[in-house]
């Protein structure tokens, strides 16, 4: 009796660690995609320079944010659940979104959008510029679907929307998802 | 015989031993986030309702059933957890059909702008499927929900996913290891308090406005199933302020009701009667009580006006009791949250708790 209880109490362990350590690779993997996500973030992303301050998609967020100074409005984006906040801030002619994950890793500039003609890209393009200006500053797009021309850069892109002969949206995002 | 009465008794120790384990790090939910009990509590009901609300925030925050029930004699119940996508609503629709057959089925559309399963899904899949009981089509939508890095195995054996768990083992553990409490009022989740919407920055333009393929093949699988067991299918939009409800995406949706003759209840354009200064608890994302009683009974003659099959349920003696037992439940929980705003201006998850303990 002694015996046979014995031997389902070592199986039960042996399933409980088997679980663990099942689990444990998990982890590891986990950890891996984790590293191989952020590593290309050192890559040179994106930057907009509002202001003199440079606001580069993928960094952290508080040394724009401290030469930033207040914005005019901001909304923190209650998430359905537990994964983490984002806060939207909007400056004249632009607005800045951040995101804060909830899993301890470290916040990031997530995206940057230009409101009106005055700011424009370090390269010269506003809202509202001729269409032709976006290839004669831009050169080369990666991508277009329907009008918007997409120009990769690290682990960010820069959206740019045509309508009519006219930049009417631009955007810059972090791409921090494969 | 003396050998083989321990063999069973051994086999009955490891089944018990497997049971509690599973059990005890089985996350319950009683806190925050508590929404992932929401699946669940369907069980506990009496599995006699005419009118089933499926979807996200966008309806279990939103709809009250006590009102549509006490004005209007619609027994219903709300089967919806937090950010379901579409594929999850039919694992949902699919469960509730193994136990009975409602009338009709009110469907948030809203998750149709979410194309594949997010990166950060897993706490939503496990709040979706950690209560749902084991079925053939519970784990073909895990299947298409799963992150990579999720097995399917783990949702047949929760135990094999929580190594993690044995050191998070809090009281809330023990506490509820044999009972649940309630954390809604037939899959409703009650929110008193007020927070006015501010500041919202206006909608990006999108390249491309097509819903994902995913997304689409679920919503005509939903169609399928209610047509194959006679249940009506209505389509529902909340007046929700964000995630930025795009007039494309509507057309789509206009253009899919239209199609297959199916009504479809858009409550974004509500903007008289819902003031998200007073009506939403979360800045103009869900409805707070006052907000969801009020849709409610803009939506419920709509209901009874474009699906047939529903009607005035009160009068049965069964029924009655039943939801006069709920509505109980929903004015002390009511009278208990007003209290809390009283006092602090806002409701916790403690009150919350509180409740659910009462």
């Amino acid at each position: 009796m002694k015996k046979i209880i014995a031997i389902v109490i070592v199986a039960a362990l042996g399933f409980a660690l088997a679980a663990c350590g099942g689990n444990t690779n998990n982890v590891n993997d986990n950890d891996v995609t984790r590293t191989t996500q952020q590593a290309p973030a050192r890559q040179v992303n994106h930057s907009f320079v509002y202001r003199n301050v440079q606001i580069t998609m993928g960094a952290l967020p508080e040394p724009a944010l401290a030469a930033l100074g207040p914005a005019l409005d901001e909304m923190r984006e209650p998430n359905c659940a537990i994964e983490g906040e984002d806060v939207t801030l909007r400056f004249p002619g632009m607005i800045l979104y951040l995101t804060y994950p909830a899993d301890g890793s470290a916040p990031f500039i997530a995206g940057v959008r230009l409101t009106d003609d005055s700011v424009a890209t370090p390269e010269g393009l506003y809202i509202g510029a001729a269409a032709a200006e976006v290839e004669r500053l831009y050169g080369q797009y990666d991508r277009e679907v329907n009008g918007f021309y997409y120009f990769n850069q690290g682990r960010s892109t820069l959206q740019i929307a045509v309508r009519d002969g006219a930049v009417v949206q631009i955007i810059y995002q972090y791409l921090f998802l494969d | 015989m003396k050998r083989i009465l321990s063999i069973i008794l051994a086999f009955v120790f490891f089944c018990t031993a497997f049971w509690a384990m599973q059990r005890l790090l089985m996350p319950k939910y009683m806190t925050n986030p508590f929404e992932g009990a929401l699946t669940a509590e369907y069980y506990q009901s009496n599995f006699a309702h005419d009118l089933i609300i499926i979807g996200s925030c966008e309806v279990y925050s939103n709809i009250s059933p006590v009102v549509l029930w006490e004005e209007y004699g619609v027994p219903a119940f709300i089967r919806g957890n937090p950010q379901q996508l579409l594929w999850h609503s039919r694992a949902m629709l699919e469960d509730t059909l193994r136990h009975e057959t409602p009338r009709a089925v009110l469907l948030s559309i809203q998750a149709l702008m979410y194309p594949s399963p997010p990166h950060d899904g897993e706490p939503y899949n496990r709040m979706v499927f950690d209560g749902m009981r084991l079925s053939l089509p519970m784990l073909r939508s895990v299947r298409e929900s799963m992150t990579p890095e999720e097995s399917m195995l783990s949702y047949v054996f929760p135990l094999l996913r929580f190594h993690s768990r044995w050191q998070e083992i809090s009281r809330e553990d023990f506490t509820f290891f044999l009972r649940r409490a309630p954390v809604s009022i037939n899959g409703f989740v009650m929110r008193a308090d007020v927070l006015p919407v501010g500041w919202i920055p206006p909608p990006a333009m999108l390249s491309d406005y097509s819903f994902g393929q995913q997304a689409i093949d679920a919503l005509y699988d939903i169609l399928a199933i209610t047509q194959e067991h006679g249940v009506e299918l209505i389509l529902f939009k909340a007046p929700s302020l964000m995630p930025h409800w795009h007039d494309e995406w509507d057309a789509w949706v206009v253009d899919f009701a239209a199609r297959h003759n199916l009504p479809y209840f858009n409550a974004i354009t509500m903007t008289d009667t819902i003031d998200h200064q007073y009506h939403t608890f979360n800045g103009g994302l869900n409805l707070n009580l006052a907000g969801a009683e009020r849709l409610t009974r803009y939506l419920a003659p709509w209901l009874m006006d474009n699906a047939p099959s529903l009607s005035d349920r009160r009068g049965d003696p069964a029924l009655d009791a039943h939801w006069q037992q709920l509505a109980t439940q929903y004015r002390a929980w009511q009278a208990a949250q007003e209290a809390e705003i009283a006092e602090t201006g806002r409701v916790y998850y403690s009150i919350l708790l509180r409740n659910a303990l009462s």
